[in-house]
């Protein structure tokens, strides 16, 4: 029985359950997803997803495709239109194929899970996308990211190189600062000698997906992601960090939790990491003694303000404070730039 | 024109008992239409002599809507009754419901609405929106309930009831229950309980309809019992029905038993 709240409940950020698993399963970078329902779910949520991409030139269109159910389809079962669909797909030889549901299919109930245990030459993930079942964007999305990491224990285990494979778990695909904040894991991972082993997933070959069961350490992009990261296939006891790091101090917190997760001493690392902070604070002295204001107050904010000796007050001059929050001390340097731009 | 549907639970008689009023109304010399509405499409056969017609729905899935001509599937039976099918998706698939609102915008696009009495035979209980769409959308405006005396017939009866209690409340809607038929299953006191649970929902029995061996054998022969035995004490019935139904005036807003009220109405009747 649907739990769906009323509108007037529903978080405006917690939009449609197929837009947040399409967010997921088009950054499979040799994937295809068929969109199972009809075209003007595709359409739109397609359109929004190219949107997105608009922000990065140059980078690869996904290959989405719908099904496109009709009121045939409808009172008849739409299992013969996604077979079709399927056939092809698979005639496009792709790492995988990912059926993600609509409201449509689910109310009528077709065995997307059967149709596609048909498919022989390509690996299959179906994923229940239907709104009305409850939830919303951030369901979608984690019912994606479970359904491949279900797919990744089936998957040949691909060449794990030397060293510890840290995994970044579910980036959010739509954020304009996504590559920027992995980036940014990787160079703080960098300071321990380690580096980003798997995005999961974000541009990552079905291939890399078998990665995942091999993962020594899961970092999570936030913390209602830990639901559905224990029904990863990783080993028992797989250490995980609940949240990209935000702020100075939780920016060498990181680094301590990512030592004490793997065994390593991060002692060096966090020193290093505090004197290239000190660096970057030094680099905007000029904001010192500026009397500044914004809503909420986050305490990573206040903690920056505090350690440039800013003050904040009601009657400062309003600064912005990004959405999302900025990641590690790179995201920090963005915010202190857009801050001195209205100072 | 009158607009009338037969509800009931599945294997009730309610093609049978459509498919003798409509060749009784027919043989009157009423213009009549009969509208098969349960995906297994043997509303009409009788009608047709075990002809099977071509569904409303398969040809929309083979040709598509704009492909299908009205005399592509309506097609006139015994007494002159035009006979129309609407079928649905195999069992386990797809939506029937759906299928149901389909088949009546096509024939309704299409002009086949017309006729001196339209009967609907729909499939056994209200079992969503679909099913409900002849009564909803004004189609069928005097509802009748076929039932026996079996509690699980009764509670079928009843949950159609509610359905049409549920649908009055709105304002354009038309549909009102006519009446109950009693299709008997040669139950003690049947005919006792069923018109004690039509005078229990505000509405009355108007008619009981004998169980009779005629009627296999009318089956058997592919045939209405009104033509295969039109000078039996069974199509004397059918076409006391027919007659009922056209002067029927006494329409009326039900008030369904709760299940408890059901359960014991039935063990007043029933002799332990």
């Amino acid at each position: 029985m649907s739990s769906n709240p009323s509108p007037s409940s529903t978080p405006r950020s917690d939009g449609c359950t197929l837009a947040g698993a399409l967010s997921v399963a088009s950054a499979v970078a040799d994937g295809v997803t068929i969109v199972h329902g009809p075209s003007g779910c595709s359409h739109h949520h397609v359109s929004l997803l190219l949107t997105s991409l608009l922000d990065r030139p140059g980078g690869r269109l996904p290959v989405v495709l719908s099904d496109d159910l009709g009121e045939t389809e409808v009172i008849f079962g739409g299992e013969d239109a996604l077979a079709a669909a399927l056939d092809e797909a698979a005639a496009r030889s792709p790492g995988s194929i990912a059926v993600l549901s609509t409201c449509v299919a689910e109310a009528i109930g077709d065995d997307c899970i059967a149709v596609a245990e048909r498919v022989r030459s390509v690996p299959v993930v179906v994923v229940p996308a239907g709104g009305f079942l409850g939830g919303g964007f951030y369901e979608g999305e984690r019912a994606a990211l479970g359904a491949y990491a279900a797919l990744s224990a089936r998957l040949p285990v691909p060449d794990r190189g030397e060293g510890s494979v840290v995994t970044l778990v579910g980036e959010k695909n739509l954020e304009y600062e996504a590559d920027r904040h992995a980036a940014e894991l990787g160079r703080l991972l960098g300071r321990l000698d380690l580096g980003v082993g798997l995005r999961f997933i974000r541009e990552t070959s079905t291939a890399d997906c078998g990665l995942l069961p091999c993962s020594d350490l899961l970092v999570l992009r936030e913390p209602g992601l830990a639901a559905v990261a224990e029904s990863f296939p990783v080993r028992p006891r797989t250490p995980r960090i609940r949240g990209f790091p935000v702020g100075l101090e939780a920016t060498l917190a990181f680094l301590r939790s990512v030592g004490v997760a793997l065994g390593l001493d991060a002692t060096a690392a966090c020193e290093a990491e505090a004197a290239h902070q000190d660096a970057m604070l030094a680099r905007f002295g000029g904001l010192s003694g500026s009397r500044i204001s914004f809503p909420d107050a986050p305490d990573w904010a206040v903690e920056v303000a505090d350690a440039l000796g800013m003050t904040i007050h009601p009657a400062g001059i309003p600064v912005p404070i990004p959405d999302p929050a900025p990641v590690g001390t790179a995201g920090m340097v963005s915010m202190l730039s857009r801050w001195g731009r209205v100072l | 024109m009158k607009q009338i549907a037969l509800y009931g639970k599945g294997g009730i008689g309610k093609s049978t008992t459509s498919a003798n009023l409509s060749a009784a109304l027919g043989e009157s010399g009423r213009s009549v239409l009969q509208v098969g509405c349960d995906p297994k499409h043997d509303s009409t056969r009788m009608l047709m002599h075990g002809e099977p017609l071509p569904t409303v729905l398969d040809l929309v899935r083979e040709r598509g809507a704009a492909g299908v001509a009205l005399e592509d599937v309506v097609r006139t039976g015994y007494a002159g009754v035009r006979c129309v099918e609407a079928g649905g998706p195999e069992p386990g698939i797809g939506c029937a419901g759906r299928g149901i609102i389909a088949t009546f915008q096509l024939l309704e696009e299409r002009g086949a609405l017309e006729a001196d009495v339209i009967v609907y035979d729909v499939l056994g209980d209200v079992v969503c929106g679909g099913f409900a769409m002849p009564m909803r959308e004004g189609y069928a405006e005097e509802v009748y309930l076929v039932s026996s005396g079996e509690l699980m017939s009764l509670y079928a009866a009843n949950n159609i009831a509610k359905a049409i209690a549920r649908l009055a409340e709105r304002p354009r809607c038309r549909c009102r229950l006519a009446g109950v038929i009693l299709n008997a299953k040669g139950m003690e006191r049947e005919e006792e309980l069923v018109r004690a649970f039509a005078d229990a929902i505000g509405s009355r029995l108007v008619a009981a309809i004998p169980r009779d061996r005629v009627v296999q054998l009318a089956e058997l022969h592919r045939r209405t019992v009104i033509e295969y035995a039109p000078a039996s004490a069974q199509a004397s019935v059918y076409r006391r029905l027919a007659e009922d139904i056209l002067g029927n005036t006494a329409m009326s807003i039900p008030r369904p038993l709760t299940q408890d009220e059901l359960e014991s109405l039935a063990l007043e009747y029933t002799t332990l």
